[in-house]
């Protein structure tokens, strides 16, 4: 075979969905995974030597040029598709986003550089990267003692049927969305021990002081549960380099911000900061968050709102080149004993992006979190229609009785 | 009268507004969602299937849901040796796999081989210029898929068009595989 093979960054892998779009342009073609370019476009000229020259027959699933099917997938296939044209860029990854409930449409839309959902349950043992980008990240076993991943309560993510500080229904989720769960009084380094750990054998490498970290926490306890607890360490694993930047939350540690505050942190300098008048998070809600490093300034947001911001140049020393990060924890070993700083409860929804958002932008993938879940509009359309009916049947009643 | 005062207009707005308020905890719906498939309609398709097809064999004929509907339904194939599998009915990408806006009952075609062979099934349809008039210069097709296992043997195609049948490769054209490492393919890489 003369094959042209994919030098893309994503791997197929078994157990997953990947949406596939194929594009034949003249004498070139192009090839999409999950709305990113995988293949480029590759000059391949459509051959006119044999057969009826007119590619009459169509295999989904299977090669159709035998009197059988010949060297088919092994597995599932499926919402099969064809254009007699050549779609754009733009709507083949419409075509991947209208699959996403609204919120995960939102930061897909963005161009995140990785974005874990974190919807794997017990079995799974990759953190699947949705962001076309292919940053799949190896898990722990998911059962207690560890960071468990049950499908149960409480190791579910942000649903409809929960509410944000505002009341408003979290119905830019899927009913079935999932979250891992780190248990009060965790330790250890390994993938049990965290929500996420980001390998260098699958890096997230993006400009050191241009980035964002976006996710949702829901803590289950903030105020006895430990020391400080951390929802994100950003640092090289091979110890060469800076601390870099973290960000956690306030608890039993007196001389740290209040508990349940949330705090950015540098080691190098021994340096903390947060808001003047924190927000202090309640056990059991749902926040997002996002953190942006933007050259020497930094700035936190919870819920789309501005919790703090400052200047605090990142120390100098080598770059980040390793790519790696923890969600859950800090990956340095110079920790307390007993303590390993570890965020009490659920993250989820964990995206990096290599650039600084703007507020503007951290707002709208908030608000998409906000929009009512897809039953809940038919519910009201139905009512609606409901209402509509009922008036008719009003003027009809009203319309003798004016004669 | 009286009747109508009771169980009137008036009366039944206010019940289905406090019914909506009650169930929903919100009065208005800000933002309508379009469903996969209507997205996908709405780019114009020439062909749409589905695959939600159950049964089997003989396996149904696979639908196409495109606005020519009907006019380019496919067939269901599975190679005649024991050791092909063709399963319809399946599950297909779902809300429950975060794919919110997919049917919740969404139904998808398995199937399978051993990776030491090269035959298995899928789905074909054999009149894409003739009666689709989809012409081999500029096209695009679509296709979700999800793998059950990888071969480390032969390579695994995806999607596949052919200028007719023969017994070597000469009438193959553009067809789009997953490499398993043999055969000229890069391991779990997509391929042309």
């Amino acid at each position: 075979m003369n094959v042209i093979s994919s030098t893309g960054p994503q791997s197929v892998e078994a157990g997953k969905w990947y949406h596939f779009v194929y594009i034949r342009n003249g004498d070139y073609f192009t090839t999409y995974l999950n709305g990113k370019q995988d293949i480029p476009w590759t000059y391949r000229p459509w051959r006119t030597t044999t057969g009826d020259n007119n590619g009459n027959r169509l295999g989904i699933g299977m090669r159709p040029d035998k009197s059988e099917p010949f060297m088919s997938i092994r597995g599932w296939y499926d919402e099969a598709a064809v254009w007699n044209r050549v779609l754009t860029e733009a709507e083949v990854r419409s075509l991947y986003l209208a699959a996403f409930p609204e919120y995960p449409r939102a930061i897909l839309a963005s161009q995140p550089a990785a974005y874990w959902r974190l919807n794997e349950v017990v079995g799974d043992n990759l953190a699947y990267d949705i962001s076309g980008n292919g940053r799949d990240q190896t898990l722990g076993n998911g059962q207690s003692p560890n960071v468990t991943r049950s499908g149960s309560p409480p190791d579910v993510g942000p649903r409809p049927t929960d509410t944000a500080r505002n009341g408003a229904r979290l119905g830019g989720f899927e009913p079935t969305n999932y979250a891992p769960t780190i248990p009060i009084g965790k330790t250890g380094w390994t993938d049990n021990d965290y929500a996420l750990v980001v390998h260098s054998t699958s890096p997230v490498v993006v400009p050191d002081t241009q980035y964002t970290v976006e996710a949702w926490i829901r803590p289950s306890n903030t105020t006895t549960y430990g020391l400080v607890g951390y929802i994100f360490h950003r640092r090289d694993f091979d110890d060469s380099g800076r601390f870099g930047d973290a960000l956690g939350m306030g608890g039993t540690y007196q001389a740290g911000a209040p508990a349940g505050a949330l705090f950015y942190y540098n080691k190098d300098t021994e340096t903390a900061i947060w808001a003047p008048n924190p927000t202090i998070l309640q056990p059991n809600q749902w926040y997002h968050v996002a953190f942006v490093r933007q050259g020497d300034a930094i700035r936190l947001y919870i819920d789309g709102q501005l919790e703090f911001s400052a200047i605090y140049p990142l120390p100098s020393g080598t770059n980040f080149d390793q790519g790696t990060w923890v969600f859950g924890g800090r990956s340095d070993s110079n920790l307390p004993p007993n303590d390993h700083l570890k965020w009490p409860g659920n993250i989820d929804e964990v995206a990096i992006f290599g650039r600084a958002l703007s507020q503007q932008e951290i707002l709208a993938h908030f608000n998409a979190a906000l929009v009512p879940e897809p039953s809940t509009c038919l519910l009201m359309a139905l009512g609606t229609l409901l209402l509509f009916g009922l008036r008719v049947r009003k003027i009809r009643f009203a319309s003798p009785r004016s004669r | 009268m009286g009747k109508q005062q009771v169980f009137g207009c008036r009366f039944w707005v206010l019940v289905a507004q406090a019914a909506a308020v009650m169930l929903l905890g919100e009065p208005f719906c800000v933002q309508g969602a379009i469903l996969y498939r209507d997205a996908v309609l709405g780019t114009n398709p020439v062909i749409y299937w589905p695959l939600d097809e159950t049964g089997g064999p003989p396996y149904p004929a696979a639908v196409d849901i495109a606005p020519l509907a009907g006019a380019n339904n496919a067939a269901y194939l599975k190679h005649s040796d024991t050791n092909s599998v063709l399963t319809l009915g399946q599950a297909g990408p779902r809300p429950t796999d975060g794919f919110l806006y997919m049917p919740s009952d969404n139904k998808a075609p398995y199937a399978n081989h051993p990776m030491t062979d090269q035959r298995g099934a899928g789905t074909l349809y054999d009149a894409l210029y003739t009666t689709a008039g989809v012409p081999p210069t500029a096209y695009t097709v679509q296709v979700w898929f999800k793998q059950g296992s990888l071969s480390t043997e032969y390579p695994t195609y995806v999607f596949s068009r052919a200028n007719g049948t023969a017994g070597d490769d000469t009438y193959l054209r553009d067809s789009l595989g997953i490499g398993s490492g043999q055969y000229g393919t890069t391991a779990k890489k997509m391929f042309f």
